[in-house]
């Protein structure tokens, strides 16, 4: 690097101060140092990230299992598609229909499953009478 | 022709990434002296230098599974010092103590009393300043290791020094002027 007399001057000036020697102790105590740092087992900043991790892990593995219930929650029918369903509960539902036209398949299904269930008050009453004169087997089985 | 920068496979380094203590004494005995008034010239002060030194190479054993992958070992060194010698003069700031401490034991011999000029004018240097005069002139590292050291082009190292040196020559002048 080209430099001015000068400024040549006072590098030279700068390089020829007395040079500081590091005490002969440093050599000893950085060594230490290193030792101990080494020694260290799995050190606390690698422990703290695996609690960490294991911390990230656990709530994605928590998000995924809340979201696939929700899905399956929200989803489900129970098992009970149209191939599933038993030929009298079918009957049912056919009925239910009948009676009422506006109500959607799936609901039909659920007023069938109650009925069926012997759950007494869910129903519409309506139900009640007109599936147990078209099937006394489940009147039977509610009382 | 621009001589290239060899990325030649050090041993070292490699005992370095291994965690063997041995390494650690090498390169104390390679880098100890140069980091200890590298750190000296950049903090000004021989116990925070000693501390910086020390926490240079704690840093170095806790990034040693990265060690194997660096080509420059004396950038990566005093890249370290630095960082920790900010550290240190950002703990020091926060503790309001002097900003640089008075060589020790001052003779009255006239060669001392230009050499206290001469680190009175250094302390008054910005730190980038009195950081890359110390990495060039304390620690005897090339503008090539400096540049690596201080994440900059060779080039700009090199201005960074020639401007530091000019600086330094206007705050020797200023002071001779007043003291005349």
């Amino acid at each position: 690097m080209e430099l001015p007399d000068e400024l040549r001057r006072l590098e030279s000036e700068l390089a020829g101060r007395a040079q500081a020697d590091p005490p002969a102790a440093l050599r000893g105590r950085v060594l230490g140092a290193v030792h101990a740092e080494l020694g260290r087992p799995a050190s606390r900043r690698t422990a703290r990230r695996g609690f960490w991790s294991f911390a990230a892990a656990a709530a994605a593995a928590a998000l995924v299992c809340a979201n696939v219930t929700g899905q399956l929650a929200r989803g489900t029918d129970c098992g009970l598609r149209r191939t599933a369903v038993p030929a009298d509960l079918r009957d049912s539902v056919r009925r239910i229909r009948e009676l009422l036209p506006e109500m959607s398949e799936r609901e039909a299904l659920r007023q069938a499953l109650l009925i069926e269930a012997g759950v007494p008050e869910r129903p519409l009453p309506v139900l009640h009478a007109a599936l147990a004169t078209a099937n006394p087997a489940n009147a039977a089985k509610r009382e | 022709m621009k001589p290239m920068t060899e990325p030649r496979p050090d041993p070292l380094l490699a005992g370095l990434a291994a965690g063997r203590e041995a390494a650690y004494a090498e390169l104390y005995e390679r880098f100890g002296a140069r980091l200890f008034r590298a750190a000296l010239g950049i903090l000004g002060s021989r116990e925070e230098a000693e501390d910086a030194v020390q926490d240079t190479f704690t840093a170095l054993v806790r990034a040693r599974a990265g060690l194997s992958g660096v080509e420059n070992l004396a950038g990566y060194l005093f890249a370290a010092l630095r960082r920790a010698a900010a550290d240190r003069s950002a703990r020091r700031r926060a503790e309001r103590r002097a900003v640089r401490e008075v060589p020790e034991s001052p003779s009255v011999k006239p060669e001392a009393v230009r050499n206290l000029r001469l680190e009175l004018a250094l302390a008054a240097l910005p730190e980038e300043q009195r950081e890359v005069l110390a990495l060039k002139l304390d620690a005897e590292l090339t503008f090539e290791e400096i540049a690596a050291a201080l994440g900059v082009s060779p080039n700009t190292a090199a201005s960074r020094y020639r401007y530091a040196l000019e600086k330094l020559r206007g705050s020797l002048q200023e002071c001779r002027h007043g003291t005349a």
